[in-house]
């Protein structure tokens, strides 16, 4: 892993919650949520460890961008969980090469669901907001905010986990071969 | 290691749910988040402004927000008198981020003498209240939050009742008085809070939109269109405690 990779990746989960409050969230047509994203890219491209620890990271900074004024962690431990588990999924079959094509696309998109239904449901449970506020969205969104972000989030998360895994395919430095134990 | 590394993340994540709800707001964890991303956002929004004359626009800000703040203490509104308690003044600010929910990011902040629970207008109407006051930056939670309720009476009749938040759809009024008149078109405006916070007095909220009819209901209920367009929010004024010189 070299050091411009490393800085990109801080990078990207660091400002992902910056772009979603300055430009997806102004969009009348609703948008991804980009944090989910973010996540969900890093736990195909570099494991479980990885994506847990961007989910984190990525959600701490997700509950500290303003105007968000919910529990502080609230997002972290939901995306550190669903990081987790996208790269659990993804090393639990076998190795892509010659594995099915289909199998990234439905892991990536998998976990931008998962990642993008827990936020809600966390939220929720956590008595931050009712659900129907929770599931109202930005003030210039339509009213079927929630279902356009999940398919938003879901559809590029497929195209995420395809991308990720031909990138893991095509590098050249072989992944270390042992039992995984995470 | 690895594992250990995992359980570790998930530890903290817990542990900052826990501390926030049940112990001690992280108040510090979220300064720091808020002057951070705030300051960058103020950037953005200053830069995506900046394209023309933005000194002098925002001297004619700075004015407006000055007169809108005068006009509103003068009472010289047809509707209900206008109060803005002695010793505020209005401070201008620009929307610079949108949150998830239904609240905004301003660009102003304590250092301009904003304070959380204070009213934000604009020019057509009543926006919300500032709900947590950062730096340079604070977070305004609408009128149509879930949790926003707000005193009201009707213009033409003077009949007192409340305006809460309904996300996704608007405001909803209920009259104290289920027999009071109520039709399409009535004008609402703000109550007015004790001391100006977190809502001064005579701020138009909106115009009824639909009533609702409960047969027995102790209230009378209406949904009101808000005054403000809160889709596409750009100036905004904040009423402020004049600081103490």
């Amino acid at each position: 892993m070299s050091v411009v990779g490393l800085v990109l990746t801080v990078l990207m989960v660091l400002v992902a919650p910056l772009a979603q409050v300055l430009l997806v969230n102004r969009s009348p047509w609703g948008g991804p949520d980009l944090v989910v994203l973010a996540v969900v890219w890093l736990a195909l491209a570099r494991g479980p460890v990885w994506g847990c620890v961007a989910g984190l990271v990525a959600g701490l900074a997700a509950d500290v961008t303003p105007p968000a004024d919910g529990t502080v962690g609230r997002t972290a431990l939901v995306l550190s969980v669903t990081g987790l588990l996208v790269g659990r999924l993804r090393d639990g079959g076998r190795p892509y090469e010659g594995a099915s094509a289909g199998r990234p696309l439905l892991v990536g998109g998998l976990g931008a669901a998962l990642g993008t239904v827990l936020q809600v449901a966390a939220a929720v449970a956590l008595g931050d907001e009712p659900w129907r506020s929770a599931l109202a969205g930005p003030p210039a969104a339509p009213s079927s905010w929630a279902a356009l972000t999940l398919a938003w989030t879901v559809a590029l998360g497929a195209v995420v986990g395809a991308r990720a895994a031909r990138r893991r395919s095509s590098e050249s430095t072989p992944s270390p071969v042992g039992p995984r134990r995470v | 290691m690895r594992r250990a590394l995992v359980l570790l993340v998930l530890a903290a994540s817990v542990l900052l749910v826990v501390i926030d709800r049940a112990v001690t707001p992280l108040a510090p964890v979220r300064e720091a988040g808020a002057s951070v991303y705030g300051a960058v956002q103020s950037a953005v929004g200053t830069a995506a402004r900046a394209f023309g004359g933005e000194e002098r626009l925002r001297e004619l800000e700075r004015e407006n927000a000055a007169l809108r703040a005068r006009l509103l203490s003068s009472g010289t509104r047809s509707v209900a008198r206008l109060g803005v308690p002695a010793g505020h003044q209005g401070v201008a600010a620009h929307v610079v981020g949108l949150g998830r929910g239904q609240s905004v990011t301003i660009d102003a902040g304590a250092s301009s003498g904003v304070d959380r629970d204070v009213t934000v207008l604009n020019a057509d109407g009543l926006v919300g209240k500032v709900a947590w006051a950062g730096a340079s930056t604070a977070s305004v939670s609408l009128i149509t939050d879930a949790g926003s309720s707000i005193g009201a009476r009707m213009a033409g009749s003077g009949e007192l009742g409340v305006v809460t938040g309904v996300p996704g759809e608007g405001l909803r009024l209920s009259l104290f008085d289920p027999n009071a008149p109520l039709a399409v078109g009535d004008q609402v405006v703000t109550l007015g809070s004790a001391g100006g916070r977190p809502y001064v007095a005579g701020v138009p909220i909106g115009t009824v939109a639909a009533l609702e009819s409960a047969p027995g209901a102790a209230t009378r209920t209406a949904l009101v269109r808000p005054a403000a367009r809160l889709s596409a929010l750009a100036l905004v004024a904040v009423i402020v405690p004049r600081p103490e010189r």
